[in-house]
């Protein structure tokens, strides 16, 4: 038996001794990810080069003919056009609704807090399915939109397949980790800051512009591009909210892959998807240091 | 920090954006109720109907138990993987440390729906089948991440000094974990298999492709069903779901707080 020694100023030892070794720890997670995430990322990838035919399906071969057809050809043009546009309104409508509910979250009493953060929050836990869902029977045909109107003599009918009703659907889904994202970073303000800007003699609107608000930046910038990435790779609410009228990047990755079964070219929009969303995530990451879910761990 | 008029407003502009927040939610839940065949807002009538006729449905009813089967053991593989790469993380020193971390984060920025439509193009190469295991196993490298974050959290909440002071009292590496650490992370623990759980059951865009006839996720079964029907027979499923997320919710209350689970003060 060895002696443990009684003071410990040997940190490596300690770190060395402690709980089996580094690369046991990290086996199952690197095996998992290596057959399931990295050699399945490679996969497609390779495929996005590949040809298709038909006939006889993936056909092997270095092309790039998939990614010309996406750039060159103004119908997938506008639909990747279209995604991003969709992505960007639905960051701002949800900067413009998440903004004031986060500043109200900072400065409102904690039983107001709790039940705010409760309702703003805990959609999260139901599926985005089911939150879509309920859009459907508001502005779908006999809705309650159209039911009201009838009520009052206007034929409104459906309200689907548009870009605002997706929107709306989208900011509803998003909203939180735009308040989240905004309210961690007014919650970082020194309310001493404040009290100096107020005894200098601002009024409320000049503390508001000149010391809240540019403080409050990072979290702003970081919940446009939370809500960005999330916004324009979202598949459900589009397909459900905006149908085969309001087609983005997701849903023509959907419709190759599973019904045209033109697995190359679904391969090469959803590269081209990728890089969308890692541009905009590498952005974020330089003005703040995260990633998607960076918010929830702050 | 601002003025009570002010504050005022921006309290009614608050609980309007709550109803904005939630009306979806509450909707599905009344029309469950509906006497009509077809959906219509308000809904007409309360009957229990379409509730009776979603039990009869035996692929909703297999769907839901391919869910809780995939959530149940993903939650379980992904917590117990994410605490040992959390522990070889925050308590070692390897070769290629950052670059490793960046690697079991990377689900997070990837849409699930390239993940999903990834996996399915290597599963049809390597001649694997699309089953509940591989529905599993897409769910565990998604939530992961989650998991390493997580424990990760609760491990920096230690003061090293306690596992030191275990160590010179004589305690191997094992037990030191077992009797010190472990019981110290177990809130961690415990916030990742309720948020996991949740997570994978919720989850459908990689299940999108993943899911084939035999194993299909609930999410995926509603979606399929909304795709091509219209009535409230889902909006029965869905209300259930929503009963469950209002568990989940009242165990995650009890436990670390909706707002302390994502991260607010």
């Amino acid at each position: 038996m060895t002696q443990a020694p009684l003071i410990s100023n040997e940190d490596k030892k300690y770190r060395g001794a402690y709980f089996l070794n580094q690369y046991l720890l990290l086996l199952p997670g690197l095996v998992l990810f290596l057959l399931f995430f990295i050699f399945p990322m490679a996969v497609l990838f390779e495929n996005s080069f590949h040809d298709f035919s038909r006939m006889s399906g993936i056909i092997p071969g270095l092309t790039f003919k998939n990614y010309i057809k996406i750039l060159g050809d103004s119908y997938y043009l506008e639909i990747c056009l279209r995604t991003i546009k969709l992505a960007l309104m639905t960051s701002v409508t949800t900067l413009l609704i998440g903004y004031p509910v986060a500043l109200y979250l900072v400065s409102a009493s904690a039983r107001k807090r709790a039940w705010i953060i409760l309702f703003i929050l805990s959609p999260l836990l139901v599926s985005v399915i089911v939150r879509t869902f309920g859009w459907l029977i508001l502005l779908g045909s006999n809705g309650l939109l159209d039911n009201v109107g009838q009520a009052f003599g206007f034929q409104l009918g459906s309200m689907l397949h548009t870009q605002t009703v997706v929107i709306v659907g989208l900011a509803n889904v998003l909203l939180p980790f735009m308040v989240l994202s905004i309210t961690t970073s007014l919650q970082t303000i020194d309310p001493s800051v404040v009290k100096a800007a107020t005894s200098l003699g601002a009024n409320p609107w000049r503390v508001f512009t000149k010391v809240i608000f540019p403080l409050s930046l990072p979290g702003v910038f970081s919940g446009i591009l939370i809500v960005f990435s999330l916004a324009s790779s979202s598949f459900v609410t589009p397909a459900l909210l905006g149908g085969s009228n309001f087609k983005v990047l997701s849903s023509v990755i959907y419709e190759q892959a599973m019904v045209l079964q033109n697995w190359p070219f679904a391969a090469s929009f959803a590269v081209t998807l990728m890089v969308i969303v890692l541009g905009i995530l590498a952005l974020q990451r330089r003005a703040i240091e995260g990633g998607k879910y960076k918010v929830v761990f702050h | 920090m601002i003025t009570t008029t002010v504050q005022r407003w921006l309290g009614a502009f608050a609980l309007l954006v709550c109803i904005f927040s939630v009306s979806p939610v509450l909707v599905i839940v009344l029309e469950s109720f509906t006497a009509t065949d077809y959906i219509t807002f308000p809904p007409q009538g309360y009957s229990f109907k379409w509730y009776l006729e979603f039990a009869k449905r035996s692929e909703f009813i297999d769907s839901a138990i391919v869910s809780l089967v995939v959530a149940l053991v993903s939650c379980l593989i992904s917590t117990l993987i994410g605490t040992l790469v959390a522990i070889a993380i925050d308590r070692k020193t390897f070769f290629g440390k950052s670059f490793i971390q960046a690697l079991f984060m990377s689900p997070l920025s990837l849409p699930g729906l390239i993940f999903g439509l990834a996996l399915l193009q290597f599963l049809a190469g390597n001649g694997l089948p699309r089953n509940i295991y591989t529905l599993t196993i897409a769910h565990i490298v998604l939530t992961t991440p989650f998991a390493i974050r997580f424990i990760s959290v609760s491990m920096l909440g230690i003061d090293p000094n306690v596992e030191k002071a275990a160590k010179s009292l004589g305690a191997n590496g094992l037990r030191t974990f077992w009797h010190v650490t472990l019981p110290l992370i177990r809130p961690g623990i415990a916030a990742s298999l309720v948020f996991i759980f949740i997570l994978s059951f919720d989850e459908v865009a990689a299940s999108l492709f993943i899911s084939s006839p035999n194993a299909m996720t609930l999410p995926v079964r509603i979606f399929v069903y909304i795709d091509q029907n219209y009535d409230p027979l889902v909006t029965s499923v869905s209300s259930l779901l929503v009963l469950a997320a209002a568990i989940a919710l009242s165990i995650i209350e009890k436990t670390v707080g909706m707002g302390r689970l994502f991260g607010l003060k």
